[in-house]
């Protein structure tokens, strides 16, 4: 039994999830939290009369504590196997992502586990956005250098 | 080239399994010698629970074969924890010479054979040999944190947390340790983490080639051929590779593949870990002392591969190791 053979094999056996119903799910998943979000929204500007940058935050606000919530419930991980990317891409993935590594280290006291544990899945996510705002921030400090812009 | 070690009079008296609550539902919960209601154990946590687990099944395996701690010579075994912290914190407390064994999912059947090749040479007249793994204990250090909502694959495994310990004599019992083939690590150049399965049966099918030809035996002649966690996938895996190879792979079954329930769909393509071949011994114990399973190969299979080696998107070596059991006549 050569290599090429075993993984014609592997191959053959693959056994994926079904893609389509995947996507749906995730589609419906994702597009009922954005629903959800956008009524907070609404519920913030027009009830509660928040300003629209205030409404916004009041949104990620309740949708961020609700993503906590269910996952030190054990819900999320549960709910994420069927919306999957529905919920993993929006704000809610990132919460996730905070809390259960920071989470999984309370046995180990109160600093140790947590504070260093709590950035161990997301800091790739907080390290894209330095980067992407250092980036744009050159590219607009050299549009200002030429004129194009004003600060 | 992998060798295979005779043995002669070294036999197998003695074999406990204590396991977590979510192998207690599975469909062999009956063959367990004591279940905790949890992973943890009842400690604060995995690691402690693990230690609790080993200390439990140890207590267990001297009251069962009547043994005192004086009378057991060696200790061979070991779990998936680094530098083995688990089992480290356990035998700290115990009197006896240890010889920690990191295999990956092989470990127990190292350890069997290595325990046996000790009582062969008759340096000593009884050795401990247990596996161990923990779900906690694994998930954090090889995959992600468990409340972590990824999408797992269906070929994804679930650690199993259990114990299993045996202990090898030279002092007759029902079951008898014959030969024990030491494998060769192999690199089937393939990398997904989340399919461990496929990735072991490759070195478990050129294993029980080797066992077969140096034993001048077929698969027919034995009752149970056993691997220890290719899941539901892996095993599916090296049926097709025995039959490509012209062998009909019967009287075969994986550890992984029954030790939970196969309509739980949280266990997705079954059981993993070092622990899950090692508990199910008890079945096999058990079933070779009643008479009903006659020579037995055991597989255990493992997986070569780090957090780190992953993240460098290095392949994944493996290996595997067999010991062949029989029922005395």
């Amino acid at each position: 039994m050569n290599i090429v053979d075993y993984k014609k094999i592997v191959s053959k056996n693959k056994k994926c999830k079904n893609k389509i119903f995947s996507s749906l799910f995730a589609f419906l998943g994702g597009g009922t939290l954005g629903i959800i979000s956008q009524a907070l929204s609404d519920f913030g500007y027009y009830i509660l009369h928040y300003s629209k940058e205030n409404s916004y935050a009041f949104a990620t606000l309740i949708v961020v504590s609700l993503a906590c919530l269910l996952t030190i419930l054990s819900f999320y991980n549960d709910m994420a196997q069927i919306f999957s990317a529905g919920l993993f891409v929006p704000t809610t993935g990132f919460a996730n992502s905070v809390l259960s590594p920071s989470i999984e280290g309370r046995d180990e006291g109160l600093i140790r586990g947590v504070g260093s544990k709590m950035f161990s899945l997301s800091g790739s996510v907080i390290g894209c956005g330095i980067f992407f705002c250092a980036f744009v921030t050159i590219i607009k400090y050299i549009l200002f250098l030429l004129g194009v812009i004003s600060l | 080239m992998s060798i295979t070690v005779r043995f002669s009079k070294v036999y197998l008296i003695g074999q406990v399994a204590v396991t977590g609550n979510k192998e207690k539902e599975g469909p062999m919960c009956n063959f367990y010698d004591f279940c905790f209601g949890d992973e943890k154990a009842h400690q604060d946590t995995f690691e402690d629970g693990e230690s609790a687990m080993i200390k439990k099944a140890l207590t267990l395996l001297l009251k069962k074969t009547k043994l005192k701690y004086e009378d057991i010579g060696l200790v061979f075994g070991g779990d998936l924890s680094n530098q083995l912290s688990s089992s480290s914190q356990c035998f700290k407390d115990v009197p006896l010479s240890f010889i920690g064994l990191y295999s990956a999912c092989s470990t127990y059947i190292l350890a069997l054979g290595l325990a046996s090749s000790f009582i062969n040479a008759k340096y000593v007249d009884n050795a401990l040999c247990y596996a161990s793994s923990n779900y906690g204990v694994c998930e954090r250090q090889f995959r992600y944190p468990l409340e972590y909502g990824i999408c797992k694959k269906n070929t994804t495994t679930v650690t199993v947390s259990g114990v299993g310990a045996s202990i090898v004599s030279s002092f007759m019992s029902k079951i008898e340790v014959v030969s024990f083939t030491i494998g060769e690590v192999y690199d089937p150049t393939y990398n997904n983490v989340d399919d461990l399965g496929g990735v072991m049966a490759y070195s478990a099918f050129h294993v029980i080639n080797s066992h077969l030809s140096k034993t001048n035996s077929k698969i027919e002649d034995y009752d149970l051929i056993v691997t220890g966690d290719l899941s539901s996938k892996g095993s599916m895996v090296l049926r097709e590779m025995f039959k490509k190879d012209h062998k009909n792979l019967i009287n075969y079954c994986d550890a992984g593949e029954i030790v939970y329930n196969l309509e739980d769909k949280k266990t997705y393509a079954g059981g993993s870990g070092a622990g899950c071949i090692a508990i199910f011994m008890s079945f096999i114990c058990t079933k070779m002392n009643k008479g009903e399973i006659k020579r037995c190969l055991l597989v255990g299979t493992g997986a070569l591969h780090s957090q780190t080696s992953t993240l460098q998107n290095k392949s994944i070596p493996t290996i595997s190791h067999a010991v062949e059991l029989r029922r005395v006549s």
